[in-house]
């Protein structure tokens, strides 16, 4: 409980500074913005590690790929959309439209292995 | 051209199952080894088959479980509405292959034990028949040697050959239906499903109006044919013909008794090999349902479609067993029935 209000005052005080200093100096608070997100991620990361020893667990148990390639695609779903975000931050809508877009090629990349496997048992039945 | 007919034609045997195989060179069962059975050891016996006959339902059901738990959290934390998309296509993509390959390997299953079966009843039928016919059922014989092997051999082949690919299709046709999203599209899936439903039902109501039929003519014409042949005895010999004609019933009596322990056999034999695969196919469709209603609860619209339509597949492999299993034990069962000569 603690940890969920020290992450939001801490967000609140980011947001604050970050509105001082977007009239005067909107570089630094787009750093700063930039930074308090990237901060206040490693510091929800650190606490997520049972999540995560669930999340290898669960892999464990699940035989094939579907699982870890489900895990890969969570990955690369949370990264482009910490990333399209902070790039929407900073103004750059082309930038964020490029990342997500980025993001949903290399999901459907790393969701390929099942469409063969799946085209694979399609076409075994049929031959 | 004489010289080329004399020579002997070659000819190839139908080779045995594996599993049948791998039994014959063992002895069977000595009645004295059962003597020392104990109910413990029968229990463990029979709690080892069980965990061995539902461990792959069973670990299905943990794999979906788990999966379904891991697409619900993914979902949570993506909060994005084009990634939670994302997100459920993939989902259900690998849900999607998760159940295809078990699906694939239950309905190779059921060809197996319907094949493995039929196997046993090419062995079954002609010492069955030859009891029959000494029983004084000479039609009875005739009819199961005939018309009820025909029609279990006809049925086994159609299992293999067509309804088992038809099973397949509809499984992949699921998976598309759901993997596509269109409503329509898992609406034209059930009604496939519900077709073949009824298909199965109307051969199971033919083969049972038809296998009754023959099964009650060759009773009367057998139960004719036993009292004239007493009725004939007792009044060609003098003196002794009655005796011979209660010796007579007593032997055929004897031969029922034969007969019956044969056929329960039959139905014991082919239980056993089909009770692990029905109960297999009824574990899947309990999973299924659990699984959907998992899926529903996490908001996963498509898996909840594929774990439906692949229950209602589950259910159409119970019925093929069902249909196999009641038409032999259908014809065996009024052949006991009738023909007993009164």
């Amino acid at each position: 409980m603690t940890d969920i209000l020290r992450i939001a005052a801490a967000a609140l005080a980011g947001g604050a500074l970050c509105l001082l200093l977007k009239r005067e100096q909107p570089v630094f608070a787009f750093l700063l913005s930039a930074c308090g997100a990237i901060a206040l991620f490693v510091a929800v990361a650190a606490r997520l590690e049972p999540l995560l020893d669930f999340f290898r667990l669960l892999s464990g148990y699940g035989q094939g790929q579907a699982v870890s390639c489900l895990i890969q695609v969570v990955g690369i779903a949370l990264a482009a959309q910490f990333a399209a975000d902070t790039c929407r931050d900073a103004g750059m809508q082309a930038a964020a439209t490029g990342v997500e877009l980025g993001g949903r090629a290399l999901a459907l990349v790393q969701a390929l292995p099942l469409l063969q496997t799946l085209a694979d048992t399609f076409l075994s039945f049929l031959q | 051209m004489l010289f080329a007919a004399c020579l002997p034609v070659r000819a190839a045997a139908v080779e045995l199952p594996p599993s049948a195989a791998a039994l014959l060179p063992d002895g069977g069962a000595a009645a004295e080894s059962a003597g020392g059975w104990t109910l413990s050891a029968l229990l463990g016996w029979l709690a080892d088959k069980a965990a061995q006959g539902m461990g792959p339902p069973l670990r299905f059901a943990g794999q979906a479980l788990l999966y379904l738990l891991l697409a619900a959290l993914a979902g949570i934390l993506c909060t994005s509405l084009p990634w939670k998309k994302c997100l459920d296509a993939v989902a259900v993509l690998g849900f999607g292959v998760l159940s295809l390959s078990t699906m694939m390997e239950l309905v190779t299953q059921v060809g197996q034990t319907a094949q493995e079966s039929q196997t046993y009843l090419a062995a079954f039928v002609p010492v069955f028949g030859a009891v029959l016919s000494l029983g004084g059922q000479v039609s009875g014989a005739a009819g199961y040697s005939g018309l009820f092997f025909s029609v279990s051999a006809f049925l086994s082949a159609a299992i293999e050959r067509l309804i088992l690919p038809v099973m397949r299709i509809y499984f992949c046709f699921s998976v598309s239906a759901a993997l596509w999203g269109d409503a329509g599209v898992e609406e034209a899936a059930k009604l496939f499903s519900r077709c073949l439903g009824w298909l199965f039902k109307g051969c199971g109501a033919l083969f049972a109006f038809v296998l009754g039929l023959q099964n009650l003519l060759t009773g009367l014409a057998d139960n004719a044919a036993v009292r004239m042949g007493g009725t004939a005895l007792a009044g060609a010999i003098p003196l002794v013909g009655d005796a011979a004609a209660a010796a007579l019933s007593g032997a055929a009596a004897a031969v029922h008794l034969l007969k019956g322990t044969l056929a329960l056999a039959l139905v014991g034999s082919l239980g056993a090999a089909f009770l692990p695969v029905f109960a297999r196919c009824v574990v899947y469709y309990l999973v299924f349902s659990g699984a959907g209603i998992i899926a529903a609860g996490t908001g996963q619209e498509h898996c909840g479609r594929i774990c439906r339509l692949l229950g209602d597949g589950t259910r159409l492999c119970a019925s093929v067993l069902i249909l196999y299993f009641f038409m032999v034990f259908l014809s065996t069962a009024l052949l006991l029935m009738t023909g007993n000569g009164g």
